[in-house]
């Protein structure tokens, strides 16, 4: 029967192995979390180990959880909805087990040489040279694939997932390299080209655009792919996504300055950031609004349907982390925000509840049609899943503004002498409890991503097979 | 050129190539068009439910 069919083969071997290690690594980075979010609690728990220190595992866990877990998740799912929107095979031939197996290189140096004290010491970007060229020999080789893929396709127009995804490539790969040159010195120690004012503005540029295209844009193209494909309708408003793409990729680029307010950044620069980045908040909300619409006469679907949730609920704390992300760009706001554990409570309000949920749904719509299974081989603990990340998404957040105002008031309290009112240390007794609750939250949310790593097992291992035996991507492949 | 005139000018261009897009977007001409691009997701289900005849239908918010 399907030969009558000219139906593409589509080549999900990247994208099983992508999915499947999504969920390895991001057990992996959110482990490395939790433990060091118990070190603010027990100090003891670095061993007097350098390799074991905050300072080298805390770059450690966010290179895990952005770039392994959700580059996993990105690339994997990039490579599924390139092809099941273009109608066309994956192009590239070797080139797409490179991107794989090159990634996961990057992914086991950075694991290697992060506890070991290597680092360039940009934040997000600290991976030393030799790494960073293999990260881009991957990332060409990545876009080669995806956009060989887009000419291959079959209509005419290319679906929006299609071009968020491909601004997060183009983007992603302008800001590793321009950020990332650097004179080496040896094979594990570099300096970058810039200096003072301009290689802060260069590295903010590039971590808020790390930011903007990697861990929004990229995930956006998830959901413009995934929310109408689960929820089984168009989405909302086509035409809104589209002006909706093109004001978010040409506001968010000028939003870095926000990260170097009362800096010595020139005035005219920080206010240009903070003013775009207030300008951010419309796209941003039409972007969540296109999303969450797609529901509009069939929420009933979220009562039954545990998946459609976390896509739905991740859509919820974007819309919340892209009003607060505003909020603390206003320079009065951030005077008191930043430095403080409110920034920590925002970037995980952003990482848990947007970009963490979202991949979960993915990953859960993913594999069982990737791996030719009837359904996920539990519903119930999909359900079960999404209240753990739902509770310690909220546990997390909620202690981080508490730590984050308490510090800020503490910190600009003076007395009537112009003398500070308390040390630092007494905003660190301070922020005690609310570093126990994060721990309890960090926790709660790692034990859902064990619930989906077992769930995704018995799946793979023993879940219902679907009724015909092979499909035409099996049987190409 | 003054400065201050560099800068109105910009803002006016960004706020003029913000409007077009917005008309040609929203342009009742292009209706269909962009109705037929939200579908694109749902273009290889014809086929998916010859294999698996469970599929749920599409539903679409135009109707």
């Amino acid at each position: 029967m399907d030969s009558q069919i000219p139906q593409p083969l589509y080549d999900y071997r990247a994208v099983k192995m992508f999915t499947v290690m999504a969920v390895v690594w991001g057990i992996v980075g959110m482990s490395v979390g939790v433990l060091i979010a118990a070190q603010l609690i027990w100090p003891v728990l670095n061993f007097d180990t350098p390799w074991l220190s905050f300072g080298r595992l805390r770059p450690l866990h966010t290179n895990a959880v952005i770039f392994a877990f959700g580059g996993c998740a990105l690339m994997g799912s990039s490579f599924y909805v390139v092809q099941r929107t273009c109608q066309a095979r994956l192009v590239g031939g070797p080139l797409i087990p490179f991107v794989f197996w090159g990634w996961q290189l990057v992914i086991v140096l950075a694991a290697i040489t992060l506890p070991m004290g290597y680092t360039s010491t940009k934040e997000y970007a600290e991976l030393e040279w030799p790494i960073d060229i293999l990260i881009t020999l991957v990332w060409v080789a990545y876009a080669i694939v995806f956009f060989g893929t887009i000419m291959k396709r079959r209509m005419s127009h290319i679906y929006v997932a299609n071009w968020f995804f491909g601004a997060f490539i183009i983007t992603v790969a302008v800001l590793h390299i321009v950020n990332s040159l650097a004179v080496p010195v040896s094979l594990t120690k570099s300096y970058s080209i810039y200096s003072g004012a301009v290689d802060a503005m260069v590295q903010w540029w590039y971590g808020h655009n790390a930011v903007g295209f990697y861990l929004t844009a990229g995930f956006l193209g998830m959901m413009y792919y995934f929310v109408p494909k689960q929820a089984g309708r168009p989405v909302y408003s086509y035409r809104l996504s589209i002006v909706h793409f093109w004001a978010l990729v040409s506001v968010y680029i000028w939003a870095g300055p926000h990260h170097l307010h009362y800096t010595a950044l020139p005035d005219w620069a920080q206010s240009l950031g903070m003013v775009m980045s207030l300008i951010l908040l419309a796209p941003s909300w039409g972007g969540m609004i296109n999303g969450m619409m797609t529901l509009s006469g069939a929420w009933h679907k979220l009562r039954t349907d545990p998946i459609l949730r976390f896509l739905v609920v991740s859509l919820s704390f974007y819309g919340m982390s892209t009003f607060e992300g505003p909020m603390m760009a206003i320079k009065t706001v951030n005077s008191l925000s930043h430095y403080t554990d409110w920034t920590i409570g925002h970037v995980h309000s952003g990482a848990l509840g947007w970009v963490a949920m979202i991949s979960i749904g993915t990953i859960y719509h993913l594999i069982p049609v990737l791996f030719e299974k009837e359904k996920m081989h539990s519903i119930p603990a999909i359900n079960f899943h999404f209240w753990l990340s739902t509770i310690g998404t909220v546990l997390y957040i909620a202690s981080m503004w508490v730590n984050g105002i308490v510090q800020g008031l503490m910190w600009r309290a003076y007395n009537s002498d112009g003398s500070l009112t308390y040390s630092f240390a007494e905003s660190v007794v301070a922020s005690h409890p609310g570093y126990i609750v994060r721990f309890i939250g960090g926790s709660i949310f790692l034990f859902g991503m064990l619930v989906m790593a077992w769930n995704v097992w018995q799946t793979i291992r023993n879940g219902e097979a679907l009724a015909v035996a092979n499909s035409p991507a099996e049987v190409a492949a | 050129m003054d400065q201050d005139n560099l800068r109105a000018i910009a803002t006016l261009l960004v706020f003029i190539t913000f409007i077009s897009l917005s008309i040609s977007v929203f342009r009742k001409s292009r209706k269909n068009y962009f109705e037929d691009a939200a579908l694109l997701p749902f273009a290889d289900d014809d086929i998916e439910r010859k294999r698996k005849p469970a599929t749920k239908d599409v539903e679409n918010h135009n109707e």
